[in-house]
């Protein structure tokens, strides 16, 4: 009688977890986020070759990581996506040596405030702005500037290989696994 | 048999899920005004208080008739000689007042280039009467006259919750992503935004984030006054950020609404919420006298010594169920003026959207209402 009861009453505490389960299920369902996907950027791709920019490309071609980061910002925000973006490449190039990163800043940041932000936010990696860009990198940073305008984008990002192909473009909203690459690419070399 | 204990179970278990769900949505649903409403019962409007009259408020009816209104004002200025500059984050302006309340007009418009604003959010006015104006669409400090003409602007990386000008420099409070051990209270900027000094520890909650930390800033002839917005908590450092001395404002409901900073299911219903309890919506000092402006839902401003002994308490009945108290200043009337005594101005966001001058009734030095002084001389963590 003992065992029946117990069985029983293991049988009822399954059921109830499965009772549970399907009213967690049922929820999710219905409450499920149908958000629409972000759409991917169309300002440069994967494959494209941004090639020799002179000068300034050529001064962040790297060899010791075998890529380069190029970063774009129409303005910096510390509590945005654009601040966590430059806290970790601030991060990574004082931790790995010899990582090239290149930050373009849009046009309105004044001379000041680049400096401002070299000290303030203690940016050692390269920081120009786009009017100093030059060649097939200031076509991308015009593009860029249209989309992101049109789109509200504060910062972008890709990755170039040492022949200066896009081997990784910053997607929206997702930054951490753009970063993540970086860092799974320095874990791979080193 | 089998079926009895089946069905007990399944009531128990059904019971239990219904437990849970109610406490997690009685929970998420308790908001600031519930727990001020509540603990406003225990608080009554007592003796020795202060009653502040109503003597001006914008917009008035004739005001509106004229379009002359407040969208979204989110912050005040008072300069040298008097006048008062009301921030209004939704018109993207300026508007003017004189010292009583009189429309002056109103400066800029919406826009990026020089002289124009995008979600004008916080407002300064320097001693020689330049106008810091701190602009959330833009990530920009504008500085301009009190024209409106332009002089200069710098960008900004971190949300500024409050700041002042002194000596040509900025001494700011800052919001921060993440909470770190270096972040500092008040960061101090030269004229053109470059960080030349940091001081004060925040007030580290753990999950609380930065938001612990913000506090309203004011300044004495030598001294940088910071008081806690969420905790009952007054510094005063020196302009150089040495720590002269901390004291707790000990009025009972503040401190009852201080407990529910550490209440994690309220503080945090969910891992991306925090709400925290407003305990005060700001800060201005005259000659030796600090005035806490009580962000409560009928209008209390605590005027306290340097050593934090409460001196006189104000109230106004005028302002009920205040929702959100979103800028302060203190003047003094001079002696041809009514008889003297303090304005307070007080600027009401949301729902109202208004501009309240107080006038006390001249009279100084009631008996001492409550004393308070605790963590005499060091920074509470």
């Amino acid at each position: 009688m003992n065992n029946i009861t117990c069985a029983n009453r293991t049988f009822a505490v399954c059921c109830a977890f499965v009772l549970i389960g399907t009213i967690y299920f049922l929820h999710s369902q219905v409450f499920k986020d149908k958000s629409p996907k972000a759409a991917s950027v169309r300002f440069i791709s994967v494959g494209e070759n941004i090639g020799i920019v002179e000068g300034l490309a050529k001064s962040v071609q790297s060899d010791k990581y075998g890529f380069s980061v190029i970063a774009f910002f129409n303005r910096i925000c510390m509590t945005c996506p654009s601040g966590m973006i430059i806290r970790k490449l601030k991060e990574m190039h004082r931790s790995y040596e010899g990582l090239r990163i290149l930050a373009l800043l849009s046009n309105d940041f004044s001379e000041n405030d680049k400096e401002n932000i070299k000290a303030n936010l203690g940016i050692e990696f390269q920081l120009k702005k786009a009017d100093e860009a030059s060649g097939y990198l200031l076509d991308v940073w015009d593009r860029w500037k249209i989309e992101s305008q049109e789109k509200r984008f504060s910062n972008g990002a890709f990755l170039i290989d040492m022949n200066s192909k896009v081997i990784r473009v910053l997607q929206p909203s997702k930054e951490d696994k753009f970063l993540q690459f970086i860092q799974d690419r320095i874990d791979k070399k080193r | 048999m089998i079926k009895q204990h089946i069905l007990r179970t399944g009531v128990l278990a059904l019971s239990l899920l219904a437990l849970l769900v109610c406490n997690h949505c009685a929970l998420a649903d308790v908001s600031e005004k519930d727990i001020k409403s509540r603990l406003m019962k225990k608080h009554p409007i007592e003796a020795s208080w202060k009653r502040l009259d109503v003597l001006s408020v914008f917009p008035t009816e004739e005001d509106l008739a004229k379009s002359r209104y407040f969208h979204h004002p989110v912050d005040l200025g008072i300069s040298a000689d008097n006048h008062i500059f009301v921030c209004d984050n939704y018109l993207h302006q300026i508007i003017k007042f004189n010292k009583t309340g009189e429309y002056k007009g109103t400066i800029g418009r919406r826009g990026e280039a020089p002289g124009e604003f995008l979600f004008p959010n916080k407002i300064g006015v320097s001693s020689e009467g330049g106008l810091f104006i701190v602009e959330g669409g833009k990530q920009r400090v504008q500085i301009i006259n009190q024209e409106g003409k332009y002089i200069r602007e710098f960008m900004v990386f971190d949300h500024v919750n409050d700041f002042l000008i002194r000596d040509g420099a900025i001494y700011a409070n800052c919001l921060y992503p993440d909470e770190k051990e270096e972040n500092p209270l008040v960061i101090r900027l030269d004229a053109y935004g470059k960080i030349i000094g940091a001081f004060g520890k925040r007030i580290n909650q753990a999950r609380h984030l930065s938001i612990d930390s913000t506090v309203f800033l004011a300044q004495s002839t030598n001294e940088i006054i910071a008081v806690f917005e969420h905790y009952p908590l007054v510094r005063r450092y020196s302009p150089d950020g040495k720590l002269i001395k901390e004291f707790r404002i000990n009025i009972d409901i503040l401190n009852r609404l201080e407990k529910y900073n550490y209440k994690k299911q309220f503080t945090n219903p969910s891992a991306q919420v925090i709400r925290l309890p407003r305990l005060t919506a700001g800060v201005k000092v005259i000659d030796d006298r600090i005035y806490i402006l009580a962000h409560l839902p009928r209008l209390e401003i605590i005027e306290v010594d340097t050593e934090g002994n409460i001196r006189d308490y104000y109230y106004s009945e005028a302002l009920k169920d205040v929702l959100n108290l979103s800028g302060f200043e203190v003047s003094r009337r001079t002696e041809k003026e009514a008889g003297g005594g303090i304005l307070f101005y007080v600027l009401q966001s949301s729902e109202e959207a208004k501009l309240y001058i107080f006038g006390s009734n001249g009279q100084r030095e009631s008996k001492g209402i409550r004393a308070s002084m605790l963590n005499q001389g060091k920074e509470r963590r």
